[in-house]
Order: structure tokens, then C-alpha cells, then sequence
């Protein structure tokens, strides 16, 4: 590596020392965050129904490509065969567990593809524009709802006004679920561009509650809180029956890597480079020739999208709507969810999600305690690890490659001297 | 010598000088306080322009007003007299007008590379067909050739936020010319820079203005590093134009000695 004299100054020197601290930091707050992340998954569970000889096996095999992820350098080939081998093991894994699995588990895989796809458009939103938005389960609602009028042909009542609407096939409905949320967030978006941080958190917060007190008092348009009863007996795609739990879950599934290709190639596209920008600094951005205002309401409105989608799978897997669902404590599950997953990471969502999914129904057996341990689970994670699981584990791999880089070149040097 | 009263007529403007931006009565107040007040000036092209003053006597607002991130109380700016007035700040930046903020300003969570890219890409192409691009944009070598020429090139790949104060300072500088403008406005490029880089960050301005036909306006604190390098300096004092000339003829002017030892 070759320094000019310009760059050899006093401030490059102090960073180093500040680097190193931070280092030394690092290291126990991965190991705090790796104890609590075990101890949630697998120590809580031992000794009850839930834990099983068959979940070491997963624990070890987990262990084992975590383990081979961070020893691989990302940029080598060697890193690209593992990275895409991990992709397509986990993607088997998905489609090969659900095998011989009872109707509850599929359930929670359900809600881990459905909740998934939610928390890629707050990953998109938050992770990499950089804009808070507590509106995902008003969104994850509105598309909910929308799928589930436009379906059954039903008669609807608002402002003393009563109409039919049409009976519309599965699929359109799900397509026009997502557009009707996209178009509400653009209609939220404008305003909410006024305002920066904490200020667009209540904004979309306020949304959020709007829309549960819409859905819970129009009750021509939604049966209020009574709820509405969906069930998904009559449904079939392209002559696949969907009524079938671990068929449903392989359609929800289809939709979370759809959307997790469509977020992957936006964020890896220039438009990810402006959205960071505008992460970073909105300001300095524009002065660029960033058009900040178009730019927020594209993530806002892929954001929303993706809920709208969600929220129409979601209705139908749980075969009930009802206002309470999309109240905005929800939507601050999908907050927490992305935020410990690893803000601004493609993984982050996922591991995210499988907190608030798979980990609320292991923590099930602490009873009514299980809120207490997931908040728990929360703090510790913000304290020890503010860049999210995936985004410590990304700190932890650049560390280590600088340190297996250095060992090597060590070793260089040594044979040539 | 142009005074505050020959500056709109034309006879300040040297025959066959192109006007790059032309800025027309520029008025911004802030409550009661008139921060620029009737302010105008010519760029012309291939110039380096100062804009010298005390503190808080409105040059960062009238750059603000300029490049859009202030709206004006009154006034005009025209890029190549076409009124861009009334256009937002990244409008502004795609016809031409790029700038320095006071402050540093590097998108920190980026490469060195990534900065670049961004602030050249917004320039090629509409939004739709942005999306469906190669990543890179076809920008490698045209970044690469900047990095070079600001020697970032070890640094290419390393996350802006770790470089030093003075490395970024460099980055936030090549960024404003990554994308060809017509005019690049600095502000107070040499603040909180080291001496040692100093002469650094004043061979590369002088690089692109002499090599490249870049035009400048500079503010800047730094007497000594803008008399080295502006052609001519335009003084500022309490939002209103007190003359402009060159270095020499404002060193030497009795006016502008008062602003900065009497007042």
C-alpha cells in the first residue's frame, strides 16, 4: 500500500488508536450478543416439548455455515461459491422443513414468509433510505383489507353510500392490494417529507393509527372489530390448490424471494447508491443532483407495496382480518424485527423476522412472560449490538479477514527474508 | 476597480468573457436581519472568483441562495442566462451548478469509489432507466481517473467515514467535479485542512482551473490561500457588496482594510 507524505498526518494516526478501541469493544459485545441470541434460541426451550435431539443438529449445522461465512474472504471466489451456497441451502431448507409438518407449524412459517416480506420493505425504507416509517401495519392492513373486499364480491357501505364490488381472482387481488397501499403512501409521503428522524416516526405513526380507527369504526366497509372471516378453502392458482397449509406457505414463500430479489437488485442498482445518499445526508445529496423528494417516496412507496402484498397473503393465511392485528404495536414488532435483524443488510429482515416469528412461539412456554423476554432480548441486543445481527456479523468478518490477511502476509515475509 | 455602483453595468465584464452564472440583485432575510442584501456578481467562465468578508457578513446564505437551498426574498441567478431561480438544489446541480458545503459532507457509510459514483450518476440517463443500469454505470474509469488525479487512489475502497478530516476534505472537493459542471461553488474549502495538505487541496483547484477551463467561486477565511488563488476576490460586508478586484486591488484598498482591522 503506498502513502503520500499529504496523507501521513496526525489525525490518520489517532484514528488508528481509535479503531483499535473500538475493536477491543467489539469483541465482548459479539460474544454478549451470540450468548443471548443462544440462549434464546436454545437454551430457554431445553427441558420442554418444544426442544427436541433434532435441534442441536440444526444449532450445529447453523454454527457450521456462520462459521464458514466468516472464515471465507466475501470477495474471493471461494466466498461467492460459499455465500450462494448458503443462499440455496437455506432456500432447500425452507422448502424441504415444512415436510410433514403440522398445521401450527406452517402457520409460523407462514408468518415468518408474510412478516418477512413486511420487514424487506422497512429494511428498504429505514436500512437504506434512511426514513422511519411506523406505518408498516397500517400498510400490511390497507392490503389486507383491499384483498379481502375485492375477493368475495361483497356489498359495502361508507358515507350512506352502498355498492358491490366485483369478485376478483386471487392474484389480481393481491396486485391490488399492493397498489392501493402505494398509492396511500404516496399520499402520506408527501407531507411526511416535511419532516425529518423522530418527527416522520410519529407522522407515520399517526397514519397507522388512522388506519385502525378506520378499519375498526367503518364498520360498513370493514365489520368493524367483529372482523371478517376468510376463508381459504375456494382458492386456487394456476390450478394449484392453495387451501392446503404447506401449498400456502410455498405460494408466501414464492412472494418473500420475489420480493428479496426485487430489493436486492434495487439496492445493488444506482438507485441503491442514491437511496444511501440520502441515508447519509439528504442535503449533500441533492446538491449532487440527487432528487431527494422523488427518491423518498420511491422507498416509501416499495416499502408500502411490499406490506399491501404481505397483507393480502397474510389474510389469507390466517383466514380472519380483524383492526387489532394491524394496531401500531405491530408495527413496531416489524420495527424491532429489522432493526435487531441489521439495518441496511439483505439478511437482517429475515433473522429479523425469525425473532418475532419462530422465537415468539419458542417463547411461548414462558407464558405470559414471553413479551417480558423478547423486550429483554431487545435491550441487550441494542446495547451490545446496535448495528443488528447481521450487521455485527458483518464487523466481525471484515475483522477477521484483516487479521487472516495480515497473518498471511506475515508469513509472506517471512519466507522471502 | 468595480465598485457596488458600476457592478450592473456591463462595463466590469472583459469583451469576449463568457458569463458562466449571473447573479442579479440576490436579497435574503432572516428575520429582521438582512443577511445578503442586493448582491450581484458575474462568473465568468475559466475564472477563479473569491468571495471574501468577515464572519457573518452572509457569504455561506448568498452561496445558499445561489444553489438553492435557500429560496431568495428577491433576485435572479441565471446559469448561461437561463433563469434557474425558481429550481430546487438537485435540478440545479444536473444543469451545472455544483458545490461544497461548509461543513464536511461525505456520504461516510460509502466507499471512496461509491462517493464518486453517486455524485456522477444522477447526471446520465432518467430514474426508469437508472434502475435497469449496470451498477457501475460505466463510471469505473472515469472515477478512477478522478481518484488518481485527488491522490485517493489507496484509499479507493476504504469506507469514507474512516478517512481523515483532510482525506475527506480531498473526496468532498472531487465530488463537486466527478460530473463535468459548468461552475463549482466551494465553501470554505481550506477550514480545519492541516498546512501540509493545504497546498494539496490549492495545486488541485489550480489543476482543473488551469488544465480543465474549471470555473470557481471560493469563499473562504483564509486570506493567504485565496490572494494565491482567486483571479479576482469579491468583499462582502454586512450582506452587501463592498467592492471587487483583484487580489492586489483589494489587499490595497482602504475599505477593506477598515471591514477586517477597524471593525
Amino acid at each position: 500500500m503506498s502513502s503520500s507524505t499529504s496523507t501521513a498526518t496526525g489525525l490518520g494516526d489517532d484514528q488508528a488508536t481509535v479503531t483499535d478501541v473500538e475493536r477491543g469493544a467489539l469483541s465482548w459485545r459479539v460474544v454478549v450478543a451470540i450468548v443471548a441470541a443462544t440462549a434464546l434460541v436454545v437454551v430457554l426451550p431445553i427441558g420442554t416439548s418444544h426442544f427436541t435431539g433434532i435441534m442441536w443438529l440444526w444449532a450445529l449445522a447453523l454454527v457450521g455455515v456462520v462459521g464458514l461465512n466468516l472464515l471465507v474472504a466475501p470477495d474471493s471466489w471461494t466466498g461467492i461459491f460459499v455465500k450462494w451456497m448458503t443462499l440455496a441451502g437455506c432456500l432447500a431448507f425452507l422448502v424441504v422443513f415444512p415436510i410433514g409438518r403440522s398445521d401450527s407449524t406452517l402457520l409460523d412459517l407462514g408468518l415468518f414468509a408474510v412478516f418477512g416480506i413486511v420487514c424487506i420493505g422497512t429494511n428498504l425504507v429505514h436500512g437504506f433510505a434512511g426514513k422511519v416509517s411506523l406505518a408498516q401495519a397500517g400498510f400490511l392492513g390497507i392490503g389486507a383489507y383491499v384483498s379481502v373486499l375485492f375477493d368475495d364480491g361483497r356489498e359495502i357501505a361508507i358515507g350512506g353510500m352502498s355498492t358491490t364490488l366485483p369478485n376478483v381472482p386471487f392474484l389480481l387481488a393481491i396486485a391490488i392490494a399492493g397498489l392501493t397501499s402505494m398509492v396511500f403512501s404516496v399520499l402520506i409521503g408527501f407531507p411526511a417529507l416535511r419532516v425529518q428522524g423522530p418527527w416522520l416516526a410519529f407522522v407515520t405513526l399517526a397514519f397507522n393509527l388512522l388506519v385502525f380507527l378506520v378499519l375498526n369504526n367503518e364498520e360498513g366497509l370493514t365489520e368493524g372489530s367483529r372482523g371478517i372471516r376468510i376463508p381459504r378453502s375456494d382458492v386456487t392458482v394456476f390450478g394449484i390448490d392453495l387451501f392446503s397449509s404447506r401449498n400456502y406457505f410455498y405460494f408466501c414463500l414464492v412472494f418473500l424471494v420475489a420480493a428479496t430479489a426485487v430489493v436486492w437488485w434495487i439496492v445493488r442498482s444506482p438507485w441503491g447508491r442514491a437511496f444511501k445518499a440520502l441515508r447519509d445526508n439528504p442535503a449533500r445529496a441533492a446538491s449532487l443532483g440527487v432528487d431527494i423528494r422523488t427518491y423518498t417516496l420511491l422507498a416509501f412507496s416499495i416499502g408500502a407495496g411490499l406490506a399491501g402484498v404481505a397483507g393480502a397473503l397474510y389474510a389469507r393465511l390466517i383466514e380472519f382480518v380483524d383492526p387489532r392485528g394491524f394496531y401500531i404495536g405491530q408495527s413496531f414488532d416489524f420495527f424491532l424485527a429489522t432493526v435487531v435483524g441489521g439495518l441496511g443488510t439483505l439478511l437482517g429482515p429475515f433473522i429479523g423476522v425469525s425473532f418475532i416469528t419462530v422465537l415468539t412461539d419458542r417463547l411461548r412456554i414462558a407464558g405470559d412472560y414471553y413479551r417480558v423476554w423478547f423486550g429483554l432480548f431487545v435491550v441487550v441486543m441494542m446495547l451490545v449490538a446496535p448495528k443488528g445481527v447481521a450487521g455485527s456479523f458483518n464487523q466481525l468478518r471484515a475483522r477477521m479477514q484483516k487479521r487472516l490477511q495480515k497473518r498471511h502476509r506475515e508469513a509472506g515475509t517471512e519466507k522471502t527474508s | 476597480m468595480n465598485t457596488i455602483d458600476s457592478v450592473d453595468d456591463a462595463s466590469n465584464v472583459a469583451v469576449g468573457e463568457e458569463v458562466v452564472v449571473s447573479v442579479r440583485n440576490i436579497t435574503k432575510s432572516f428575520g429582521g436581519i438582512r443577511a445578503v442584501d442586493n448582491v450581484s456578481f458575474d462568473l465568468h467562465k475559466g475564472e477563479i472568483l473569491g468571495v471574501i468578508g468577515p464572519n457573518g457578513c452572509g457569504k455561506t446564505t448568498l452561496f445558499n441562495c445561489i444553489l438553492g437551498q435557500y429560496r431568495p426574498d428577491g433576485g435572479r441567478v441565471e446559469l448561461h442566462g437561463r433563469d434557474v431561480s425558481r429550481w430546487r438544489p438537485h435540478r440545479r446541480a444536473k444543469a451545472g451548478l455544483a458545490r461544497t458545503f461548509q461543513l464536511l459532507q461525505v456520504f461516510e457509510s460509502m466507499s471512496v469509489r461509491d462517493n464518486l459514483k453517486t455524485a456522477a450518476q444522477e447526471h446520465i440517463g432518467s430514474m426508469g432507466r437508472r434502475l435497469f443500469q449496470r451498477p457501475d454505470m460505466g463510471l469505473n474509469d472515469k472515477v478512477d481517473r478522478l481518484i488518481e488525479r485527488f491522490r485517493l487512489a489507496h484509499l479507493a475502497d476504504e469506507r469514507a467515514g474512516n478517512l481523515s478530516y483532510g482525506q475527506q476534505k480531498l473526496l468532498d472537493t472531487a465530488m463537486a467535479f466527478v460530473s463535468g459542471p459548468a461552475a463549482v461553488f466551494l465553501d470554505e474549502p481550506a477550514g480545519g485542512v492541516n498546512p501540509a495538505m493545504l497546498g494539496d487541496l490549492k495545486e488541485r483547484i489550480l489543476d482543473l482551473n488551469q488544465n480543465d477551463g474549471m470555473t470557481f467561486a471560493v469563499v473562504e477565511h483564509n486570506m493567504e490561500f485565496i490572494f494565491g488563488l482567486a483571479d479576482r476576490v469579491v468583499v462582502l460586508e454586512q450582506g452587501r457588496l463592498l467592492m471587487t478586484g483583484t487580489p492586489d486591488e483589494v489587499r490595497e484598498d482602504p475599505r477593506v482594510l477598515e471591514v477586517y482591522l477597524g471593525g
